[in-house]
């Protein structure tokens, strides 16, 4: 990740230098002192299409005599009157870091220089922008890429100046924890199946006993003799047992607050099963355990942050897979918490392994509110796309927190309805309940799926269930329909997103989830 | 069938429903029933399976001691939750019940219990009102039915101590309920009877109401320039047509409300052609249409207080020598141009141009579109909800709030300009779909692009609650006439006070 610093004033002599334009076509207070010849001005003029908005960046490669040496200039849209002190809510500032990294990538500069006269929390959201973007996603070419799209982004050291480098200095102690914690969830989540199975995904999670977290572990065989029922079914069929990881973050051991728990599901490679899905865009399946990433990245970032919080994380791991040793459709299953599931589509196993993670998590920690993340239904994309995730609580507070903070981090998530009564389709002849309708026409699955997990959640234990299918993933290149652009496009480098981890740091820092 | 009121008192013969509250306790009526029948009602309960949780029932057939040919025991849960729309349902379940049994004459006991939160009077035109849409069966081509295979209920009489005040409530429900019923009847019609034309006709017959009534036909619309509109029907042989129903009842010179309705009367598809399985399903892709005459009939017939205007664009959607094809480009009333990718996304092509005719000719104050116009809301929301979208929080507040409060439930969905960016065209103004992810909501982004000067518009996407695959209290299977009894409730809670 890039070195930050903040100060009030810079040196920029051969780094990128960022300056401000406003909505106006005008240079700010600070670009202007830079722009003793108009230079800047001028190629603002004669640039017709740069308009200032929030999003656009011109290039003037090398300013002549400007006092500042610098080695290039990146002006960046304000989206504001360049006469205005900058304000930009968290998440503007969120994305011009976004949009300054982008504008940088496949440049020579490894350092820049950004004067944009950003106040402290402004400066240190800049920052976090920037350092997302520029870590670049993964990318296992064994020779460098050349210039295009997934060109690296060689920045190493940042100077964000502020009239409050001390304060934006301390916010940015925790939201490069923050960066730090979406890295890992988005490299995990991109990492490809061969290489990020259940055993690797423990391994991750047990780097961060390091900083303070406990881990338990219970994988192979402990997993059905712990009573595990639904995520040893859907592990079987694979080579690679499943496992549920269990990791605590408790900075002081005498507090008496029962934990948030965090749920993830982590189908480290999803094929369906025996119902096996289309080939075509199988591939991206690799990220259906985008949702235990998240989990993961939260928990680094919350025990780097040192967030006195109690917390638990539980990754709900599994690969599914179609094989002899596979689970059937209309096999029964039973849950650890002795309800009998009838199954009638095999890959329709994430709401399986969360049903679990769920109970025994409920059951044995005791938390006092519960988020699951899942890259759950490709009903939800069908509702909400790419641009938000889907909400599904019964506790309004509690979903109207997490839709705030969804809000300022660009992570938006919209409220979808968790069915009050029982589904007729999810009622069984055989057992307690289906975990999905049989297949035939429209079906609403997402609910369905909403609907089956609040089985598993007693009514007085606040819980949501963020169903990321559409937010959480990379972007498909082969996909039929071109891909649609995040709310945030430029902090997306089609990789996948890290979906949550900014929204649920948020939440956990604001203390709202004892309301 | 006759529907009337009466004082409340056992009545000497035919089918009787009485009440009795959570935990078997017997309402009065009830009481007198169980002395007359020396404990029949009281042994019943005892039964165990009863035990007058909300709709539960139990029928009594012939019990000794009266000559009543069935008692009822509905279950109606504590008193004090009992709402409007419970009322309604429990005097849905009452008529469905007792029909199912051969039941000629249906009595209703509604008692003045001890709190409910509903008055008596309205509490026995709710319950009233609930066996009115459940009584609704469209058999007009059954013709080879037995006799005794129709229901013979002749008479429903609700027995109250409100009697009076009770048949006052009533009218508006009455009028509420003919409209329901008006849609119900237009949606279930198959599309080689109900045609675009045969839709006009039926719209003008409203005239009687009080309405008025004008209809363009093609050339018309395309002096006007509905380049949108007749780009769908132009591959049917039969005409489109567009019909604007108008009630003045409020002031003179005061600005409408508009209510615009898709009108597809059938959906083949066109050239984007649809899949054969459940295509039959599409002769009730004019149900957005259907819910604005049903609501216009109900304002009419009811006298509402305020100026309203409903616009119906029909048209067929088929493949044929002269359909419309896929990249084709259409000019809108609006002068907007749209590529049309899949002639299958047709419903948000007609209403462009209903929406933009409703602005220039009456300039509403607010306007709310209903239509069947997304798969994809059904895969969001499934049948309990239907989509809403809005650009001002205000209607859409009071459209959730109506909503709840008529039992036809809304949930709303965004709009943002990220979605609006997937109707990007190379060759027009926009595209006509957006791709598979969001599907409703790019559809109602299609729409928002024909509103005009933000006025309040709200676009209701009923996809998934036009047609019910099973039985529900006050809604039997087939067309639901969604919509009616919501907006109806908008209109008096929002206009007319």
């Amino acid at each position: 990740m890039i070195e930050v610093e903040f100060a009030r004033r810079g040196d920029a002599d051969g780094a990128a230098l960022i300056l401000g334009v406003g909505r106006d076509r005008k240079l700010t207070t600070m670009a202007r002192a830079f722009d003793a010849r108009g230079q800047l001005q001028r190629a603002v003029k004669k640039t017709k299409a740069f308009r200032g908005k929030i999003g656009q960046s011109l290039e003037v490669p090398a300013p002549a005599g400007g006092a500042s040496g610098a080695g290039r200039v990146i002006l960046l849209g304000l989206g504001q009157p360049a006469t205005q002190a900058p304000t930009p809510g968290p998440r503007q500032a969120l994305a011009l870091g976004g949009v300054a990294a982008g504008a940088l990538a496949g440049r020579p500069e490894n350092r820049v220089v950004v004067d944009l006269g950003l106040d402290a929390e402004g400066a240190a959201r800049f920052a976090l922008g920037l350092a997302l973007r520029a870590a670049g996603r993964v990318d296992l070419a064994s020779r460098p890429r050349e210039a295009g799209d997934m060109a690296p982004v060689p920045i190493t050291r940042a100077t964000l100046l502020t009239p409050f480098p001390r304060v934006a200095a301390e916010l940015w102690e925790s939201l490069k924890e923050v960066a730090a914690g979406v890295l890992l969830a988005r490299r995990l989540t991109d990492l490809p199946a061969n290489l990020m199975d259940p055993a690797a995904m423990v391994d991750q999670a047990r780097r961060l006993t390091e900083m303070g977290v406990g881990l338990e572990v219970i994988e192979g065989p402990a997993v059905a003799a712990a009573g595990l029922g639904l995520l040893a079914a859907v592990g079987q069929g694979s080579a690679r047992p499943p496992a549920l990881a269990v990791l605590s973050w408790r900075p002081r051991p005498d507090d008496p607050r029962p934990p948030v728990m965090l749920v993830g599901k982590g189908l480290c490679f999803d094929s369906g099963g025996l119902s096996i899905k289309p080939a075509g865009g199988m591939a991206t399946m690799k990220d259906d355990m985008a949702g235990a990433a998240t989990v993961l990245g939260t928990l680094r970032a919350v025990a780097g942050a040192r967030l006195d919080v109690p917390v638990v994380g539980l990754l709900a791991l599994a690969e599914n897979m179609p094989s002899g040793s596979a689970f059937r459709p209309g096999d029964v299953l039973t849950s650890v918490s002795g309800t009998t599931v009838e199954v009638i589509d095999t890959d329709a196993e994430g709401r399986l392994v969360l049903a679990d993670a769920l109970g025994w998590g409920i059951r044995t920690l005791k938390p006092r509110a519960v988020i699951d993340l899942a890259t759950l239904t490709g009903s939800v994309v069908a509702t909400l796309g790419r641009h938000k995730g889907g909400l599904f609580s019964r506790h309004d507070d509690l979903a109207a927190a997490l839709s705030a903070h969804g809000e300022a981090t660009a992570e938006d998530l919209w409220r979808l309805p968790l069915p009050e009564d029982e589904v007729e389709e999810l009622q069984s002849p055989i057992a307690d309940i289906r975990q999905c309708a049989p297949a035939g026409g429209l079906l609403p699955d997402a609910l369905h799926a909403a609907a089956f997990l609040s089985r598993f959640v007693p009514e007085d234990v606040p819980w949501a269930h963020l169903d990321i299918a559409g937010v959480g993933c990379g972007t498909d290149p082969e996909a039929e329909d071109a891909p649609s652009p995040r709310p945030v496009p430029w902090l997306d480098d089609g990789g996948a997103p890290g979906f949550g981890v900014r929204l649920l740091f948020e939440w956990l820092r604001s203390g709202q989830e004892t309301a | 069938m006759k529907l009337g009121f009466s004082k409340r008192a056992l009545p000497e013969t035919g089918a009787l429903a009485v009440g009795v509250l959570d935990g078997g306790t017997l309402t009065p009526l009830a009481e007198e029933l169980d002395a007359l029948t020396e404990g029949a009602l009281t042994r019943a309960i005892k039964g165990g399976l009863f035990t007058g949780k909300r709709d539960q029932t139990l029928v009594l057939p012939a019990p000794a001691g009266t000559k009543l040919s069935h008692v009822l025991l509905l279950g109606l849960g504590p008193a004090a939750e009992l709402t409007a729309v419970h009322c309604q349902n429990l005097g849905g379940t009452a008529y469905g019940r007792l029909a199912a049994v051969g039941a000629e004459s249906v009595a209703i006991v509604v008692d003045d219990l001890a709190g409910l939160p509903v008055a008596p009077a309205e509490a026995a035109a709710e319950v009233a009102f609930g066996a009115r849409l459940a009584a609704y069966r469209f058999d007009r081509y059954r013709t080879s039915e037995k006799k005794e295979d129709k229901p013979r209920v002749k008479k429903i009489t609700i027995l109250t101590d409100a009697a009076r005040p009770a048949k006052t409530a009533w009218a508006a429900r009455e009028a509420l309920a003919e409209g329901v019923i008006l849609a119900r009847d237009l949606v279930s019609e198959p599309a080689n009877i109900l045609s675009p034309e045969e839709f006009a006709k039926r719209a003008q017959e409203l005239e009687a109401v009080g309405l008025t009534v004008k209809v363009l036909d093609e050339k018309e619309m395309a002096r006007l320039g509905m380049g949108a509109l007749l780009g769908v029907g132009q591959g049917s042989a039969q005409d489109s047509r567009l019909v604007t129903l108008e009630w003045a009842g409020g002031k003179k010179k005061a600005d409408p409300v508009a209510f615009v309705g898709k009108g597809v009367c059938f959906d083949s598809g066109g050239i984007s052609i649809k899949p054969a399985g459940g295509m039959e399903d599409m002769k009730w892709d004019m149900g957005g249409a259907a819910v604005v005459t049903g609501l216009m009939k109900t304002l009419a017939l009811r006298k509402a207080k305020l100026n309203a205007v409903g616009i119906l664009g029909l048209v067929e959607n088929m493949p044929s020598g002269t359909a419309q094809r896929p990249g084709d480009v259409v000019t809108s009333l609006s002068g907007q141009t749209i590529e049309v990718i899949n002639t299958d996304a047709e419903g948000r092509l007609v209403l462009a141009d209903a929406l933009t005719y409703v602005q220039d000719t009456f300039n509403p104050k607010a306007i709310i579109d209903l239509a069947t116009l997304t798969g994809a809301i059904i895969i969001s929301l499934g049948s309990e909800h239907a989509g809403l979208f809005s650009n001002d929080d205000t209607l859409a507040g009071a459209l959730a709030e109506a909503g709840l409060a008529s039992g036809e439930k809304l949930w709303r969905l965004p709009l943002d300009a990220a979605y609006d960016k997937q109707l990007k065209s190379e060759i027009a103004d926009m595209k006509n779909v957006g791709g598979r992810e969001a599907g409703s909501i790019t559809a109602a982004q299609f729409l928002k692009r024909f509103i005009k000067n933000d006025t309040p518009w709200a676009h209701l996407d009923i996809a998934g609650v036009t047609w019910s695959k099973k039985d529900s209290p006050t809604v039997p299977k087939g067309g639901t006439g969604f919509g009616v009894r919501l907006l109806d409730r908008l209109v008096s809670e929002t206009w007319e006070s």
